[in-house]
């Protein structure tokens, strides 16, 4: 596909360009029909190599898509699944079974409103949304409960995934200076743990402050100032 | 209280910071969020937002039948909604409607029982008509800040003129109850004022005090279930009433600035108006080319004259004579009542607009003057038998809460006399020192200063600053260990610092 309007602001309605390739692969916001791929969302288009598309913009509502990585919140017990809140439109399921090693005798007691980091299994707009606690492998490699003594904010969709796909060097920066624990899920939340709650405190106002930059000078002076005020 | 759909990590985290002495915002624990007003185009339009929340509110007035218990006194009624975003946070609609039922009761104790607005200045004819005020403020501080302005700023009409006619009477306001809310965590031991969203979700209890600017209580209201001392009320009442006292006189200094911008531009729409209405009397097959001839030069007028749409829309009405009925024998009825004296004003005014004059000449036909005269005593009756004359302007308020975490250095200054009396209770009450850490030296200290001397402290850290270069002091550091050797050793580092910065 030909496009001029990579890095450019587009229009829910705009015709982006004709489909030339078999090889496209098209994300957030775009639409195909018969030939053209129009846009569905207000934003600006980005593009990786090889044929992929997406339209980012400062979104909060989350739309639940497969392997997707999300923070949720445990709200209700119904018999062998728990209802969790992921931000989107409806509640989604997790089974008991699906922890590392559970079985009918081992159940993880899981109590109402703490946190969990899980991964989307299905998704589709007609049916439930089911989350997992495991790998591929049935290991849980981070997933499962989160501790209570961090803390969860919640920021717009477009920062979780520049911080998860590492194009913002503002965790290597943080990381000089304080030590401290991070997860983060796309549907914009992110639960951050340090020793003393002054340390999380600038964490998490220099993520959010330096939400739109991804010069290092830049970032670097947002986080001293924050962290001058220990000193 | 808003339900908890929140985690357990925030409420811990939340208590924790607190019991440090710490915010999220990175406020004091006795700081509010600033404050911004913002006026509508029109009386009886305010914004207020306290930090990241916001709250809208008009006031607007009816005639009616008074009570038959009290056929002197007008009606004042305060209803309150939310919006959506906010009640996502509330679950389910039964807890809404109790959030809103207490927001509003709260509001009608601070202004009706203490008597705020006068209610005998709303009566018209005793028996007949009287003005019901209808207050629309939808968050709890925002609320009473919004209704008190928008209250000082209303409206009060004889038989109803535009402003264009007659100048606006503002309502008779006794006194302006402000309230503020205080948090509290922990079965009482530590206090907040103001509290945000996240530390309201994860509160277990809040006291919202409404205080007059005059140190008079209008009401206290108590939410959840932990037993606090007298101690601790008398605390947060002292607060709160240096805190109102400090609010009520921006707010003040604000309207009066946004009520001289009114009456300059309804003065300027007066004179204009009056000068157009003299000269166009009704000949309905001239109307219609003429005023879109005057339309245009008056807009382009408006615009030198920094107008309003308002006093566009007046002159609207005022010329489509055939449609409105009433406003066409208002105005004939009160020419013809006030010839001489308005005759006389409009030849004064009528130098200073020749420009106008010169385009606006109209043939006036005697046969219309006539039939006018005729009419004019069925019309007034017809006006006096009406009994809901409603006003236009009325606009539905929502809130709009939003959650950010923002650093803020702004706060409002409290005096040190009252600090000094009650300087060892106070700290007891709001930051128990003997529940700090004791590994925490640094730290340690200090939140010890910043517990009795906040506005000295934080000038202090200012001008150390000043003399110290930061990235000196980072280019030292390589890991968070050394990091963490830094703060103990802060002391040491700084002199060697200003040694060398003296050598140099």
């Amino acid at each position: 596909m030909e496009t001029q309007k990579v890095g450019q602001v587009i229009l829910p309605g705009e015709i982006i360009g004709k489909i030339k390739s078999t090889s496209l692969k098209i994300g957030n916001g775009l639409n195909i029909e018969e030939d053209k791929v129009i846009a569905t969302k207000g934003g600006i288009l980005q593009y990786q190599e090889k044929d992929k598309y997406w339209i980012s913009n400062f979104q909060k509502r989350y739309v639940p898509k497969m392997d997707h990585m999300v923070i949720g919140i445990i709200i209700n017990q119904h018999g062998e699944n728990y209802s969790v809140d992921i931000g989107s439109a409806s509640r989604a399921t997790l089974s008991i079974f699906g922890f590392e090693g559970a079985t009918k005798k081992t159940r993880p007691n899981l109590e109402n409103r703490s946190a969990v980091y899980a991964r989307v299994i299905q998704a589709d707009k007609d049916l439930e949304t089911e989350l997992i606690c495991i790998d591929k492998r049935q290991k849980s490699s981070g997933f499962g409960p989160l501790d209570d003594q961090g803390y969860i904010f919640k920021c717009s969709l477009s920062l979780a995934e520049s911080l998860l796909m590492n194009k913002t060097p503002v965790i290597k920066l943080l990381s000089n200076y304080i030590p401290f624990e991070i997860a983060i899920g796309i549907n914009g939340r992110i639960w951050v743990k340090s020793e003393k709650p002054n340390h999380t405190i600038i964490i998490v106002n220099s993520i959010i402050q330096t939400e739109g930059t991804e010069n290092e000078t830049e970032i670097s002076k947002i986080i001293k100032k924050n962290i001058s005020v220990l000193l | 209280m808003l339900t908890k759909k929140t985690t357990n990590c925030e409420d811990k985290f939340v208590e924790n910071c607190i019991k440090e002495g710490y915010r999220i915002d990175g406020r004091t624990p006795q700081e509010m969020r600033p404050i911004e007003i913002n006026f509508g185009k029109q009386y009886g339009q305010v914004q207020v937002s306290l930090g990241t929340t916001k709250a809208m509110c008009s006031v607007t007035g009816k005639i009616v039948e008074p009570y038959k218990d009290r056929p002197t006194e007008g009606n004042i009624r305060i209803t309150v909604g939310f919006s959506k975003t906010v009640s996502q946070f509330l679950g389910s609609q039964t807890k809404e409607e109790e959030e809103l039922v207490e927001i509003s009761r709260m509001i009608e104790h601070g202004i009706k029982q203490s008597r705020a607005v006068d209610t005998e200045s709303l009566c018209i004819l005793a028996g007949k008509k009287v003005w019901s005020i209808m207050c629309n403020p939808p968050c709890l501080d925002c609320f009473t800040l919004g209704a008190q302005e928008v209250t000082i700023t209303d409206q009060q009409i004889e038989i109803i003129h535009l402003e264009s006619e007659r100048e606006y009477i503002p309502l008779s306001v006794h006194h302006t109850p402000i309230s503020i809310t205080f948090a509290f965590f922990n079965n009482g031991d530590f206090l907040i004022a103001d509290p945000n969203l996240v530390e309201e979700r994860s509160m277990q209890g809040s006291l919202s005090v409404l205080v007059n600017s005059h140190d008079e209580i209008c009401s206290v209201q108590k939410n959840g279930g932990s037993p606090l001392s007298i101690d601790q009320i008398l605390h947060c009442v002292k607060l709160a009433s240096i805190k109102a006292r400090e609010i009520y006189s921006f707010a003040r200094r604000r309207l009066n600035s946004h009520l001289e911008i009114m009456r300059r531009n309804a003065y300027k729409n007066r004179l204009i108006v009056s000068s157009v209405c003299k000269r166009e009397i009704v000949d309905s097959n001239i109307v219609d080319d003429k005023i879109s001839e005057n339309l245009k030069f008056i807009s382009h007028i408006g615009k030198n004259f920094e107008y309003n749409k308002f006093s566009s829309e007046n002159v609207m009405e005022i010329e489509n004579l055939d449609d409105d009925k009433n406003s066409d024998e208002d105005e004939d009825s009160d020419k013809n009542s006030d010839e001489n004296s308005d005759e006389n004003k409009n030849e004064n005014k009528n130098s200073e607009y020749d420009d106008l004059n010169q385009n606006l000449k109209i043939e006036v036909k005697e046969e219309d003057l006539e039939i006018t005269n005729g009419n004019q005593l069925e019309n007034q009756l017809e006006i006096e038998n009406e009994n809901q004359l409603e006003i236009e302007n009325q606009n539905q308020l929502e809130i709009e809460n939003q959650n950010q975490l923002e650093i803020q250095n702004t706060f409002i200054k409290i005096p040190t006399k009252i600090r000094t009396k009650r300087k060892t209770k106070s700290n007891k009450i709001s930051f128990s020192e003997e529940s700090l850490p004791k590994n925490q030296n640094n730290i340690k200290n200090q939140n010890n200063i910043k517990n009795q001397n906040i506005i000295k402290n934080q000038n202090i850290k200012k001008s150390k600053l000043i003399n110290v270069d930061i990235d000196d002091i980072f280019k030292e550091i390589e890991s968070p260990e050394s990091f963490q050797s830094l703060q103990n050793n802060l002391g040491k580092k700084k002199r060697k610092m200003k040694k060398n910065n003296k050598k140099k």
